[in-house]
């Protein structure tokens, strides 16, 4: 099927087509043809927006400041780093659990930072380990970056529950840095090793 | 005018660029929405004295809220909702303080009305139109401006004088560029 050019949908629409071409275009649409239909509630649409614009620019003075703002605006204050503390890790609180077999092999660890509690549990699979947590209280949004030997190794960026997950990673020592707009709370040196 | 590849730049690759501290992103960003942005105040009935303050207000509310924009594919929709509780805050504030008639209107209007919902839509439908021409190559972008956005509107033979066309071609090239702002809307999602 030929469709008529943009340039006939176009007269059609401004009603400037001699009347058999304009026959000819309805006969098509009647068609049916959906393609057409939809091209041509387009233009119509796209017209009337043209010649009915009544928006308003503000005048240049009112534009200008606030182009300045940009340059004015007061630098980010540094974040603050806190680094939070182990409250509670099932390894210490029962050295059986790590002997306990593959059910018992999630590790779990509280942390604590002002007004911030961090709930991890670490997961050891083949050579490798998942990092599940959640952080309770503190700001929203957060992201949660895992460094290793001063390197982001992978970065997450929490739910609107405060939950992040890692994808596994190898065992070894990590940074875990939790960054919200004001500030950062760090877990620093955590192992993830297998104390099996 | 900030340098032309911002124009065809999305919302979230402009506010990437002002975080990164580039203050021409910045200013593509306020030429891109400062129609948008103060009109509503005006639609709402506002003098332009208030209009300036809310569009000051809502620039500077974007720059601080910049690095955490939720969704910054409906940054547009975020320009919509923060202006508009701009608008009703700053005439709460000086109706209190002069008492004055100018904010009647504002205040006999409800804000859950479908036909007031139907103003902020087209307000935006006319954004995404200007953006699309703003794309156009420059011969384009000139006759569209002079055909539909001058006022008050130059004849034929006055474009025809300003373009330095033929004035039996000013048809056929309104025609092509028609073609080409619709290829682009038509890209951008505009029904
Ligand atoms: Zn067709």
């Amino acid at each position: 099927m030929t469709h008529p050019s943009f340039a006939s949908l176009l007269d059609y629409v401004e009603d400037s087509l001699p009347r058999e071409a304009r026959a000819a275009i309805d006969e098509h649409l009647a068609g049916p043809c959906s393609q057409c239909s939809v091209e041509l509630s387009r233009i119509r649409a796209a017209l009337g927006a043209l010649a009915n614009d009544d928006t308003v620019a503000p005048p240049e003075e009112t534009l200008r400041r606030a182009v300045a703002a940009f340059r004015a605006r007061p630098a980010a204050p540094p974040r603050v780093r806190i680094a939070a503390m182990l409250v509670f890790d099932n390894y210490r609180q029962s050295p059986l659990a790590a002997v306990r077999g593959p059910a018992a092999r999630a590790r779990q660890l509280l942390f604590t930072a002002e007004g911030l509690d961090i709930d991890l549990q670490i997961h050891f699979a083949e050579g490798g380990a998942t990092l599940v947590g959640q952080i309770l209280g503190g700001e929203q949004p957060s992201i949660v970056r895992l460094h290793r030997a001063g390197e982001v190794i992978d970065d997450v960026g929490a739910d609107s529950f405060g939950r992040f997950a890692f994808r596994p990673v190898p065992l070894g020592n990590y940074d875990l840095v939790i960054e919200s707009d004001s500030r950062e709370v760090a877990i620093e040196g955590l192992e993830i090793h297998d104390a099996g | 005018m900030p340098p032309p590849d911002f124009l065809t730049l999305a919302d979230s690759e402009i506010i990437d660029a002002c975080l990164a501290g580039d203050a021409r992103a910045w200013e593509a960003l306020i030429l891109r929405y400062q129609r948008l942005i103060y009109s509503i105040p005006l639609r709402y009935g506002l003098p332009e004295s208030a209009a300036d303050d809310i569009f000051q207000a809502v620039w500077m509310l974007l720059l601080e809220n910049l690095a955490r924009l939720r969704d910054r594919t409906r940054l547009v929709a975020w320009l919509v909702i923060t202006t508009r509780r701009e608008c009703w805050r700053q005439a709460r504030q000086r109706r209190r303080m002069a008492d004055g008639p100018d904010f009647a209107l504002i205040e006999n209007l409800p804000d859950d009305d479908s036909s007031l919902e139907d103003i902020f839509s087209r307000l935006e439908q006319l954004t995404l139109i200007r953006m699309a021409v703003q794309r156009l190559d420059s011969r384009c972008r000139q006759l569209i401006t002079l055909l539909f956005y001058a006022h008050p509107q130059p004849s034929y033979e006055e474009i025809a004088d300003i373009l330095d066309l033929p004035l039996g071609s000013i048809g056929p090239t309104r025609a092509r560029c028609l073609e080409k702002l619709l290829g682009i809307l038509k890209s951008t999602g505009f029904e």
